[in-house]
């Protein structure tokens, strides 16, 4: 054999083996357009529990002012102030969160406020359990509300369902065209091993394992032939028009990636995005206000982002619970009960908040401790799907869920 | 019985030696064995002994490297914190290096000791109690000692001890706060996780019930079926004071500077309690009130049921009977005071029928995809696994959440997860290459008899997976092999080595990348 060939044959370092098999794999599917409805829906979770009375404080209460030093509430002055007030409540936002008050002010964000779960737990995992569940109380065996949506409306879409992130998020679970990508520039299977036909061999009929499989081998197919080559480089590039300081960086980047799916019309109905480092039992004070930083900033330039297609995209900002009224010794607070959630979007009534807001007198606290909950989170969503994804059947993705209202923050 | 793969289940890849092994003892014997730790592991200690690295790092602005032995794994908790307190700003690499090398160290043993079994609990103990490294820097310093003195010391022993060993490690007080916890507000973070991870588990909170603690269904003997918010309350004030002898003195606090656990009555909530319907009486001696808490929670009948359900998913099935772990929650509760409670109740797992119903429905999760490719074909770990490993999703010693890495497959088997999984294989071999390391393929190819395509496939194919593989997988792998080199149809692998033998190892390392995909090696 010639060395030549052989050398061909065996490739040279990391470059080896270099032979795409793509074209093998090309499907009719592949340059499949958006189906129905092309609204996409994102949900920004906030996990570890958001204190959502230092985010969106309610200044002007007196309950409020009384139970937190000065370092984990705002004052009068500090932050940004809502003109009007809110049932007779004067609300502020947290001084590093002016963009989300730019947001507000341009009409684009709404706040609900007092949401979340009926169900009094405090716990973090049973809460999001539930949450992404979209139940109230705890029975085994339940797949995920968004992948109960997603098989309601048989999206032909190639990618309907999208965890921006390395793992998937719970709410999928169950539904097995759902996607998990954390980046979308180099989503495909190294050189020297892209085989999927042989992976697609492997892996057929395996119960464990299969599904997932097939999903992600047609998940690589529609990028890497949709992905134009302008976008693949602004994903290489980096971080454009997005903040990139330690405390906004990694939302940034998965707002990025959601941004690029939106844009490329990937036909995504609903995508989950998590933010992580909420649970601030201590220390609240140093940690806080790096974290509404990163929140604004990266929301703020997301929007900007997609500014072209914002009247086609929903955002739900949204945490499991809330956090105590009254902190604890160690400059933190622990877990309570009711919180914000935010809405953001071309079709939302920005500028505007929304909601029964219960007050902080110590009645009407939870449990005499923490915010009450006086809008059900599955409202919520269910307002989200009823207008802007325009589902009519919410109940069937909410189930035992009666109370819906159509709460005015949606179009 | 399918010997080969309950040896898959419970250690990090069968070696043909251990099988053999195995299958002198019987099942039984060869569990016994590895619980007794009886045979000799001197090969895996001299390796450990031998761990060396290079870390980068940061000093007064500058990034600088250095290479290190293991220097800090072994060294007691007053020379880790003597270090430390002599500086104001102790070096990254200080910080860094005991949960650097516990993380080597870990994954040394994984591949090479003798005691796999011991391993694997080792593992899922580290997860259970979970601290995350990245939290504070003392945490990354001390790491060792909690690896050895808590999670090694228990892993196979009494479970109220363990608890408690946990309870008072700084690392575990400094993660889930309760070293800052004073009386009035308490922080609940710590006693929270005790109850709904460490102990009872969520499936014992009656969070509905709230303060209703009269409401709380019984046990026949008269304790409380399970806990709600008010007896998290009560249990952070029962561990108030329970704190860390950082060395902070001021007017407000005095405490002494040691980096060890540390009890300071001047923050201890000093005042009655009820915990489980358990009055406790106001102003009891030092600790009392949280050690009473740990009697009560580590002796729960719900934490029996709680622990044995984790024990039976990661030994046994995502979905285990509930037979399965009521039997284990017997042997449990039989056992709750004995210094072997653990090892007794893992050994009734592992010689359940359960257990050889449902092998190979467990997937592998990163590190144990890692360890097993490494046991079988000869790679040693580096300080790049860590980025490695994170690629795939597992955080070593970094997993934020208290909860632990998820152990089901429900978590791991995913698009982008799968992705990963099936990039790193070849990933790690040509990093492994490339820095001039050797394999086994080169030599135990050229050991064979034949070495045409398909004897080649077969021989590695049954390295990795003890088993050959379907004749259309077989073909298409040959046909990927043969890409832009017809030549080699039929033709005898083994002439390549004398004049092409880096082409021969890029081929052995695709082929092996092939196989290694396969759904087989990732499950266990």
């Amino acid at each position: 054999m010639e060395r030549r060939r052989f050398l061909i044959g065996c490739g040279a370092g990391a470059a080896l083996f270099a032979s795409s098999k793509w074209r093998m794999m090309a499907s009719p599917l592949s340059n499949l357009l958006p189906a129905d409805n092309d609204h996409t829906f994102v949900l920004l979770f906030l996990r570890g529990g958001c204190d959502g009375l230092q985010l969106l404080a309610p200044i002007s209460d007196e309950h409020y002012q009384d139970a937190r030093p000065k370092s984990l509430k705002l004052s009068d002055g500090q932050g940004y102030r809502i003109d009007q007030e809110y049932q007779h409540t004067g609300f502020s936002f947290h001084p590093e969160a002016s963009a989300l008050k730019e947001l507000y002010d341009n009409q684009d964000l709404a706040v609900i406020h007092a949401c979340g779960l009926t169900n009094g737990t405090r716990s973090h995992f049973d809460a999001m359990h539930l949450i992404e569940r979209g139940i109230e109380k705890n029975t085994s065996g339940h797949e995920g509300w968004m992948a109960r949506y997603l098989k309601a409306i048989d999206s032909k879409s190639y990618i309907p369902g999208v965890s921006v992130s390395a793992n998937l998020a719970d709410s999928f679970t169950g539904y097995g065209k759902a996607s998990s990508i954390n980046n979308l520039a180099d989503y495909n299977l190294m050189e020297g091993l892209r085989v999927p036909q042989l992976i697609k061999q492997m892996y057929s009929g395996d119960p464990i394992m299969g599904s997932a499989a097939e999903q992600t081998l047609e998940t690589i197919q529609y990028l890497q032939t949709n992905l134009t080559d302008g976008q693949r480089a602004d994903l290489e590039r980096g971080i454009q028009g997005y903040p990139t300081d330690w405390s906004s960086r990694e939302l940034s980047r998965s707002l990025q990636t959601v941004a690029q799916l939106i844009k490329m019309d990937a036909g995504a109905k609903i995508i989950n995005v998590d933010y992580g480092g909420w649970d601030t039992h201590e220390r609240q004070a140093n940690v806080f206000p790096n974290l509404v930083k990163g929140l604004s900033e990266s929301l703020g330039a997301f929007y900007n982002d997609i500014s072209a297609k914002k009247d086609k995209v929903t955002v739900l900002v949204m945490s499991e619970f809330g956090r105590r009224l009254r902190s604890n010794k160690s400059g933190g607070t622990d877990h309570g009960h009711g919180n914000f959630m935010m809405a953001l979007g071309g079709k939302v009534n920005g500028g505007k908040m929304f909601g029964e807001w219960p007050g902080l007198h110590p009645k009407t606290l939870d449990r005499g401790v923490d915010l009450a909950v006086t809008t059900d989170y599955r409202n919520v969503l269910s307002n989200i799907l009823r207008n802007s994804m325009q589902f009519n059947n919410s109940s069937s993705i909410f189930p035992g869920f009666e109370g819906y209202s159509d709460l005015g923050f949606i179009q | 019985m399918a010997l080969d793969k309950a040896l898959n289940r419970v250690t990090y890849g069968v070696l043909p030696e251990q099988l053999k092994k195995a299958e002198e003892q019987g099942w039984s014997n060869w569990v016994a064995a590895q619980l007794q730790r009886t045979t000799d592991d001197s090969t895996c200690d001299q390796m450990i002994q031998n761990i060396s690295y290079e870390i980068e790092y940061k000093e007064g602005g500058r990034k600088k490297k250095k290479n290190l032995d293991l220097f800090r794994y072994f060294a007691t908790s007053s020379e880790i914190w003597d270090a430390l307190k002599d500086l104001d700003n102790p070096p990254e690499y200080l910080t860094q290096a005991g949960a650097i090398e516990t993380a080597l160290v870990t994954w040394t043993k994984a591949i090479h000791s003798e005691h796999q079994i011991f391993e694997m609990l080792v593992e899922f103990w580290h997860n259970h109690f979970n601290v995350s490294v990245q939290t504070e820097d003392y945490i990354a310093a001390s790491f060792s000692i909690y690896d050895r003195e808590v999670i090694r010391k228990n892993a196979l022993g009494n479970f109220r001890t363990f608890t408690e060993d946990v309870a008072k490690s700084p690392c575990m007080l400094l993660y889930l706060d309760n070293a800052f916890s004073k009386s009035g507000p308490a922080n609940e973070n710590y006693a929270r996780e005790l109850f709904e991870l460490h102990t009872l588990g969520a499936m014992h909170y009656y969070n509905h019930l709230y303060d209703d603690w009269k409401n709380v269904p019984v046990n026949i003997d008269g304790t409380a079926k399970g806990y709600i918010d008010e007896d998290i309350y009560e249990a952070a004030r029962a561990f108030t004071g329970w704190t860390v002898g950082s060395g902070k003195t001021n007017h407000e606090v005095d405490l002494p500077s040691t980096g060890e656990f540390y009890y300071y009555d001047q923050w201890h909530d000093h005042y009655q309690k009820r915990v489980l319907g358990n009055e406790f009486k106001s102003h009891q001696n030092a600790m009392e009130d949280g050690q009473q808490v740990l009697d009560l929670v580590c002796y729960h009948k719900g934490t029996a049921i709680h622990l044995c359900t984790k024990l039976c998913q990661w030994f046994v099935s995502d979905t285990p009977s509930e037979e399965l772990i009521a039997g284990a929650a017997a042997v449990w509760s039989q056992h709750a005071k004995a210094d072997d409670q653990i090892l007794k109740v893992v050994e009734y797992i592992l010689l359940s029928e359960a257990l050889m119903q449902n092998l190979q429905t467990k997937i592998k999760r990163p590190n144990h995809l890692v360890f097993s490719l490494a046991r079988k074909i000869g790679l040693e770990p580096g300080i790049e696994w860590i980025w490695i490993l994170s690629q795939m999703g597992w955080k070593q010693f970094s997993w934020p959440l208290p909860t632990g890495h998820p152990d089901k497959a429900s978590y791991w088997i995913n698009s982008d997860m799968l992705l990963k999984r099936w990039n790193c294989v070849p990933m790690m071999l040509y990093i492994n290459m490339e820095r001039g390391n050797k394999t086994r393929f080169m030599d135990e190819t050229l050991k064979l008899e034949k070495t045409d395509i398909d004897s080649l496939i077969n021989y590695w194919s049954m390295q990795l997976i003890g088993a050959e593989l379907s004749s259309e997988i077989k073909r298409e792998i040959e046909r990927e092999l043969l890409v832009e080199m017809e030549e080699m149809k039929g033709q005898e692998w083994a002439m390549l080595a004398k004049d092409y033998p880096d082409g021969l190892e890029y081929k052995l390392l695709q082929l092996v990348s092939m196989i290694a995909l396969t759904p087989e090696f990732h499950k266990r």
